[in-house]
């Protein structure tokens, strides 16, 4: 038994394109999942929607590069 | 998936500042998030969650709706600020820091590895919502496997002991799991069960090429 069918949970694991995704993306499913949970600080929310809402409105021209990205 | 804004609330948030802070209510939690997970920095999050809505309010009148969802253009905005942030903090050539396990624990250390550019750094963040809203719609049972399997590492013993079951039945379990993942995603795209989650066409092709299909 190879070392990859040894690990293998299931017959067939570790060639299944499903099985093998979620082994990639399982450890920053986790840690995507623990950010999520995290608040930013209440008075910075609201300081920044006053500021959005009220204050000047911004101007960047920004690069090409980030246009064509946010495009 | 989650709550995306209304066309017409885009379209009243290019002129209205009122509409445009009721688009920043309804993103700027996975905005902080987002910026969160590439920086491991509270206060660098909050810096870049700044500069993301400023820039998105200086450039709102340039979106347009081409089939992406607004999430995604804010995401990228978010991207390309970190980005900048750790060129301009020297880090590396530019590209940021992704966590590759636990946050590390002093908030003020950078981490761990480098990847890609940004616009994958946000297909990577679209991607793993997408397998997590199609994960929660699975039977618990299955969805407890995948999530012990693949999210927590453990072994065929540990899973069948926390589903207190053996673990031949934990395997099958576990088969029956990602078959049912799979076969919901691909429904879903072939626009069968159109009571389905949608993802943005490119996520969802995405996932077909990496099943092989």
């Amino acid at each position: 038994m190879t070392d990859r069918e040894h690990r293998e949970i299931f017959d067939g694991e570790a060639d299944d394109p499903m099985a093998r995704e979620l082994a990639d993306m399982g450890p920053y499913m986790r840690q995507k999942a623990r950010v999520e949970v995290e608040r930013a600080a209440p008075d910075f929310i609201q300081s920044l929607r006053n500021r959005l809402v009220h204050g000047e409105k911004p101007e960047y021209p920004g690069d090409v590069t980030d246009r064509q990205q946010e495009r | 998936m989650r709550t995306e804004a209304s066309a017409d609330l885009i379209a009243r948030a290019r002129h209205d500042r009122d509409a445009f802070g009721e688009l920043y209510a309804l993103y700027v939690h996975r905005i902080y998030a987002f910026c969160l997970m590439h920086t491991g920095h509270a206060q660098q999050a909050e810096d870049l969650t700044s500069s993301t809505f400023e820039r998105a309010l200086a450039k709102i009148d340039r979106y347009e709706d081409r089939g992406i969802p607004f999430s995604s253009w804010l995401l990228r905005i978010a991207a390309n600020a970190t980005a900048e942030s750790a060129r301009r903090a020297g880090l590396g050539d530019g590209r940021a820091i992704i966590f590759l396990d636990d946050m590390h624990p002093r908030r003020d250390a950078c981490v761990v590895a480098w990847e890609d550019d940004p616009v994958q750094w946000v297909e990577r963040w679209e991607r793993a919502g997408y397998l997590d809203t199609y994960m929660a719609t699975l039977p618990t049972d299955q969805r407890m496997a995948l999530q012990l399997r693949y999210l927590e590492d453990r072994s065929l013993d540990d899973m069948a002991q926390t589903l207190n079951r053996s673990p031949k039945a934990t395997r099958q379990l576990l088969h029956r799991a990602v078959s049912g993942l799979r076969n919901r995603m691909m429904l879903d795209e072939d626009g069968i069960d159109d009571d389905g989650p949608r993802a943005p066409r490119d996520i969802r092709r995405r996932g077909r090429r990496s099943d092989g299909a």
